[in-house]
């Protein structure tokens, strides 16, 4: 089987139907999943590094940049950031995630955007540089023997 | 001789090995020198989006001293993400789905190579109690089950409970079972005397008076809060103390805080935040038994690590607790606190039966790491599978 015919499979299966799986045993605990499925199942099959948006592109708004950051950065954005960019164009939420650090630091690069070349921005340029330090294993092993909500800052601020 | 390729991303920049890295680590050291297998080793790049290959010996090594440069693993030799050789094996064992390289784009491309893929599944909490994950760990971990699904051929589980979860999910999402390999987890863990001393807080915890032991870092699925509501429901009056050892974990403000604010705490119920291995071991050396109320587990290694040292394991029923601790363990209702107060009032009433308990835990013999190498080598070794 070609890896097209796989794509179209998967697609309209098996991750589709986890996320529904998972979404049903949270409302049991009255817990709403933040994101829609179509954000996740879009985000199914992202490179580490070169990521196509072209799959992205069907969403919009707050499901737009759910399925960007998950693709990018393998997490949500946060309340904040859901906020902000809710009602933003791709245009833009696409320049938003740009301006992680976390996007310098993985050294992404998008493609097939309709946008034109995506830019880092000044904050993950300075934290690219940063994260060399954060990520000796010396510093880590330090940082782990702080109070969680310090060691949650510091992750933040990285991505 | 098989081509084995085993992505250790996330144990090479570990700064803890415990729980899955620990798992990685004995395996690998089981599976090294055999003759039916050359391992290679590898590490996300980066840099240069491809896997760096690990330098074996340097790794193995590293397994065994759980210490040492990283930067020395690191080979400079490269292979494309997908560079994996056909009728190769790629075997996943650790956490990858917390990597950079999602299995949902690696899988179909190994595939499409002629590779086989075998992941080794510790458990599906994440897809079956979710409510016990933070929800970005659980949406990656989703990409990695949806991949496993999809396009493994084998998949390893160290339990029948997780075999029998994978057996259902597929069921419930309607596509065929995959075969499912059984390689329980070996319990022979050498236990390493570091000498180092035992801390006066622990020793005038365990000074104090009997207590139960609950062993684990502090978060929502090890149910903690059932311990609590039993040391208010009899245990207290029973004179019984609750210690737990665990580093406190996710979503636990409000558990935490009942506790430290408890008129007991300090006195009664102890909280041990990173006690060594020399204080894991001295606790359970004393304790009354271990208390174990978690609603779901991969494995359930304190139960294991108990039954070794001849303590008496109280826990909840789940199918993984009865599994692991079979005969040898006593079982409560899941979230009755009361139970557990009444098995523990019995016991005390009864010295007899906590003697014959307690001997009868003298039997237990738990698998070993050796015998986990060898299924695991028989699973990834088999060529009949490849034939049929």
């Amino acid at each position: 089987m070609n890896l097209e015919k796989q794509r179209v499979l998967k697609e309209n299966s098996i991750y589709g139907k986890l996320f529904r799986l998972a979404a049903d045993e949270l409302e049991k605990c009255d817990i709403k999943l933040p994101c829609s499925k179509s954000s996740f199942e879009a985000s199914i099959g992202a490179a580490p590094k070169e990521i196509d948006i072209k799959p992205l592109l069907k969403l919009k708004g707050k499901e737009f940049a759910d399925a960007l950051w998950l693709s990018f950065f393998q997490k949500l954005p946060d309340e904040q950031k859901t906020k902000r960019l809710q009602d933003c164009g791709q245009a833009e939420i696409l320049k938003a995630a740009a301006g992680e650090g976390a996007f310098a630091i993985r050294d992404l690069k998008p493609v097939n955007s309709p946008y034109g070349a995506i830019k880092t921005g000044l904050k993950g340029k300075a934290l690219k540089v940063a994260s060399g330090v954060k990520n000796s294993i010396f510093l880590r092993k330090l940082a782990k023997k702080m109070p969680t909500g310090i060691q949650n800052r510091i992750r933040g601020l990285f991505c | 001789m098989r081509k084995i390729y085993i992505d250790v991303s996330m144990v090479v920049i570990g700064t803890n090995f415990t729980g899955i890295p620990r798992v990685v680590m004995e395996v690998a050291k089981r599976l090294y020198g055999n003759p039916r297998l050359q391992l290679v080793f590898l590490e996300y790049n980066q840099k240069q989006d491809d896997y760096e290959i690990i330098d074996t010996e340097g790794f193995i090594r590293f397994c065994k001293e759980k210490q040492g440069q990283r930067k020395a693993l690191r080979t400079g030799r490269h292979i494309p993400l997908d560079g994996a050789e056909r009728d190769a094996v790629f075997f996943d064992v650790d956490t990858v789905w917390k990597t950079r390289v999602r299995r949902s784009y690696l899988y179909p491309r190994l595939k499409e190579k002629g590779v086989k893929i075998i992941p080794f599944v510790h458990d599906i909490i994440g897809v079956t109690h979710p409510q016990f994950c933070p929800m970005d760990d659980m949406l990656n971990f989703l990409d990695f089950v949806g991949a496993v699904l999809a396009y493994g051929d084998e998949i390893v589980v160290t339990s029948h409970a997780t075999e029998k979860a994978i057996h259902d999910l597929c069921g419930e999402l309607g596509i065929p079972r995959k075969p499912v390999r059984l390689a329980p987890l070996g319990g022979d863990f050498k236990r390493q005397q570091n000498g180092s001393a035992i801390s006066e807080e622990v020793k005038k915890i365990v000074g104090a008076g009997r207590y139960l032991l609950m062993v684990g870092t502090i978060d929502p699925r090890k149910n903690h809060k059932l311990l609590l509501d039993a040391y208010d429901l009899g245990l207290k009056q029973l004179g019984v103390h609750l210690v737990i050892a665990g580093h406190k974990g996710w979503e636990v403000d409000a558990l935490i805080e009942r506790m430290e604010t408890h008129e007991d705490f300090g006195k009664g119920i102890f909280h041990i935040h990173a006690a060594t291995d020399d204080e894991i071991d001295y606790l359970y050396e004393h304790c009354f038994a271990l208390s174990f109320p978690s609603y779901v587990e991969g494995y359930g290694l304190p139960i294991m690590e108990s039954m070794m040292r001849g303590v008496p394991v109280i826990a909840a029923d789940t199918d993984i607790n009865m599994e692991i601790g079979g005969q040898y363990a006593v079982y409560f209702r899941q979230d009755e606190p009361q139970e557990l107060v009444n098995i523990v009032r019995k016991l005390l009433s009864n010295p007899e039966e906590y003697r014959s308990l307690r001997e009868r835990i003298r039997a237990f013999t738990p698998p070993t790491w050796e015998e986990t190498g060898e299924a695991i080598e028989q699973i990834l070794s088999n060529e009949n599978r490849d034939k049929s």
